[in-house]
């Protein structure tokens, strides 16, 4: 009996061991983004590991500057840390496309019967007939007012398009001294040179701005006169946050707006991460939105969503890691792409549910007190307007610098504005004349 | 034969440093050195390192940010060394001679020196703002109705980064010549009084003199460590406003790191090399004419 008992005992031990012997382990894959876990990334990925246990995801946060992608590229070089990647823009992803850096998705996209340009939009950049990334986010840029300011100033919520001009107008109205006896400015300013002034420019010309078809410069264009002789006439009227405040004290346009020293300003969609995190605003503050206004008598193509965040996969890693990495590439850009709103940027899936996105962007805390969602929805998620994005990447770097370096002398004094145009449309053909060589 | 053992000895024994020295300084040195000769982006491989002779160092020659980066150095390095040398001098001749809590106060003027550099640009930062800092707000006190506007001024921001450079670093220079100063003989202090000299005759003709070896050591190290000045201009000024502040090693930061002009930059650092060679050789071969040796 005895017997009979330990080999009955033997036999439930030897079947319950046979499930876990064929238990496939979850194939473990790192990916890369510049937004920390507690941002919605580690909700994300539980959600992705819930609905696909067979794959586990390793989050790596790196920092979207000069430094962090060039770690980025160096780990891409020695191709074993980074199995995925969000690249910030195509001038990171095309050189890294370029490179080799990264794997062709077309046929993992075909194994699995998914159509980037029907679920996600254009990839943006393909070598012959093959892309490297998925359009998973995008920005918007909007015009992002302080409904408390707003209100005091007796002032309606611009709604359509608008102008430079009506801008300016509401920036005289909006800019006033404060009960404390500080001066709030009606507009931002120009923070940030590389994307402040010129982005009016942007507004006006569309894609591929900075360069005229035969390649060369095209700083010469008169948008890029009345962009720049538009921010120095705000700096110059007292209503635009003082440019010399920013050099001397490091602060950015964003916290001059979430700190309520400015009512107003030209933003991207990324205000609303500020907003939404900031840890205190100003009683009363509330988020609004209006269109990003254009230059008087021009076109306006900054209406849309513009592809930003590009998902690709690293072409030096086994093959075993790329199929799981596939799985979920797939996954955060369709059932999962809701999530890009944790982190404040646009889901590209066209069949993406517009009020779950509204919530992820809002947050768990204070977002939903401190956002207008009704203009929030008809501004920064017009998925409706179409979207543009620059394609020429030529000499990007070295233009940006460029841009910003003449921008401050004319916004400063230094130069006038003809002056400082000049020299840049000057230097910035020497540089293409350069890369052309 | 057991000479010849206890050699590889010894040799075992120096191994882990000299690995270390070849891995991290003598192996990244002669590639950058390599490299200035070459055009490459980083991000393309090795195999796309492409040898293209001389053309970095010609390229040099027309681009005008290398000829500002060069020139803003330099007014750096000439504001910042003589500055820390002066301050080091007198304040460590005043703490030695004539304060009580010498060991407090030396403590005190030694602590710029080891703060972190981010948080005493960011205190510069707030004390140079332009409309609401405590410098700006003592010029106006004082009847200057319209202060510089230092980090955001082109002829000031360069100046405002130098006064902060002194200000860090002239607590190591304080240090040692304390150190210094105490290893001049006393007798020869006694002997000046007793012959009539004044106290800023003994300064000028014992003291100045007999810390020479001690002021060449720190003018040499300082002028090859303010030509590599990058972190507070990273920092406060990002090279603006303009190229105000734009400095040799920033200007290789961007050309290595945002445009990926690996060679180029390697081509920059090799001509900075050089110019830190020659102004020490030329130190070296001068001090022979000041520098009193006793």
């Amino acid at each position: 009996m005895k017997k009979i008992v330990s080999i009955i005992h033997a036999l439930v031990m030897l079947m319950s061991m046979v499930p876990a012997a064929f238990a496939q382990e979850p194939v473990t894959v790192t990916f890369w983004a510049a937004w920390s876990l507690e941002a919605g990334m580690a909700d994300m990925i539980a959600e992705f590991e819930a609905a696909h246990p067979e794959v586990k995801i390793e989050y790596v946060k790196y920092a979207n500057n000069d430094e962090g992608n060039i770690a980025v590229d160096v780990a891409l070089m020695a191709g074993d840390s980074i199995d995925m990647i969000i690249n910030y823009g195509l001038k990171r992803l095309v050189p890294r496309s370029e490179k080799g850096l990264f794997e062709p998705l077309n046929a993992y996209a075909e194994k699995t019967g998914y159509d980037v340009w029907a679920e996600n939009g254009d990839p943006s950049f393909e070598i012959d007939d093959q892309y490297f990334g998925l359009p998973i986010g995008g920005t918007s840029s909007v015009t992002a007012i302080n409904g408390a300011y707003l209100e005091k100033a007796g002032l309606e919520l611009p709604v359509g398009a608008w102008t430079t001009d009506q801008y300016k107008e509401y920036a005289a109205a909006l800019t006033h001294i404060n009960e404390e006896g500080h001066k709030i400015y009606g507009d931002v300013g120009a923070h940030n040179l590389n994307s402040g002034w010129q982005s009016l420019a942007r507004g006006a010309l569309g894609v591929n701005y900075w360069y005229k078809e035969d390649g060369s410069a095209n700083f010469d264009n008169e948008n890029f006169k009345k962009a720049m002789d538009y921010t120095i006439s705000m700096q110059n009227e007292g209503i635009a946050y003082p440019y010399t405040e920013y050099l001397s004290t490091g602060e950015t346009d964003f916290s001059a707006f979430t700190t309520g020293k400015a009512a107003m300003g030209m933003f991207s969609n990324a205000v609303i991460r500020t907003v939404v995190n900031a840890e205190t605003v100003p009683e009363g503050f509330k988020l609004y939105f209006a269109q990003f206004p254009t230059l008087p008598g021009e076109k306006n193509y900054l209406t849309g969503i513009n592809p930003f965040d590009y998902l690709s996969m690293c072409a030096a890693i086994p093959e075993e890691r790329k199929a799981a990495c596939w799985t979920f590439m797939e996954w955060l850009a369709t059932e999962g792409n809701a999530w890009m709103a944790s982190v404040a940027h646009i889901p590209s899936w066209k069949k993406v549910d517009k009020e779950e996105v509204v919530g992820k962007l809002l947050g768990k805390g204070a977002g939903k007190d401190r956002i207008d969602v009704e203009s929030l929805m008809n501004v920064a998620l017009n998925y409706d307007a179409p979207s543009s994005y620059d394609t020429n990447l030529t000499g990007y770097g070295q233009l940006y610098n460029l841009i910003a370096e003449y921008g401050e002398m004319a916004i400063l004094g230094e130069m006038t504005s003809e002056e400082a145009l000049t020299e840049l449309q000057k230097e910035a053909n020497k540089v293409l004349a350069d890369l052309a060589k | 034969m057991l000479q010849k053992r206890e050699n590889w000895i010894g040799y075992a024994f120096l191994l882990p440093s000299l690995i270390g020295f070849i891995v991290l300084k003598l192996y990244p040195v002669l590639f950058s050195l390599f490299l200035s000769f070459c055009e490459w982006d980083l991000i393309s491989g090795w195999d796309k390192i492409k040898f293209i002779g001389i053309q970095n160092f010609i390229n040099m020659l027309d681009d005008r940010y290398v000829v500002s980066s060069f020139s803003n150095t330099l007014r750096y390095v000439l504001m910042v060394v003589p500055g820390q040398l002066v301050i080091g001098i007198v304040v460590a001749v005043i703490l030695e001679k004539c304060v009580f809590f010498k060991r407090y106060f030396r403590t005190t003027f030694f602590m710029p020196y080891i703060a972190n550099t981010v948080a005493v640009s960011v205190v510069w930062m707030a004390m140079f703002h332009p409309s609401m800092g405590p410098v700006n707000s003592i010029l106006k006190a004082i009847g200057i109705a319209e202060p510089p506007g230092w980090l955001s001024s082109r002829d000031w921001a360069l100046v405002t980064i130098a006064l902060m450079s002194i200000w860090t670093g002239s607590g190591y220079n304080i240090v040692v010549n304390m150190a210094a100063l105490q290893g001049i003989p006393s007798e020869l202090y006694e002997a000046a009084k007793i012959d009539g000299a004044s106290g800023f005759q003994s300064f000028r003709h014992i003291t100045i003199p007999l810390l020479s070896p001690t002021t060449f050591f720190l003018m040499l190290i300082k002028i090859i460590g303010t030509f590599q000045v990058f972190g507070p201009v990273k920092l406060m000024t990002k090279g603006g406003p303009g190229r105000a502040t734009m400095v040799i090693v920033y200007e290789i930061y961007r050309e290595a790191f945002q445009y990926y002009k690996i060679g180029y930059a390697s081509a920059q650092t090799l001509v900075l090399f050089v110019i830190i060679m020659l102004v020490t050789l030329v130190q070296m071969k001068l001090q022979k004419k000041w520098v009193y040796q006793y």
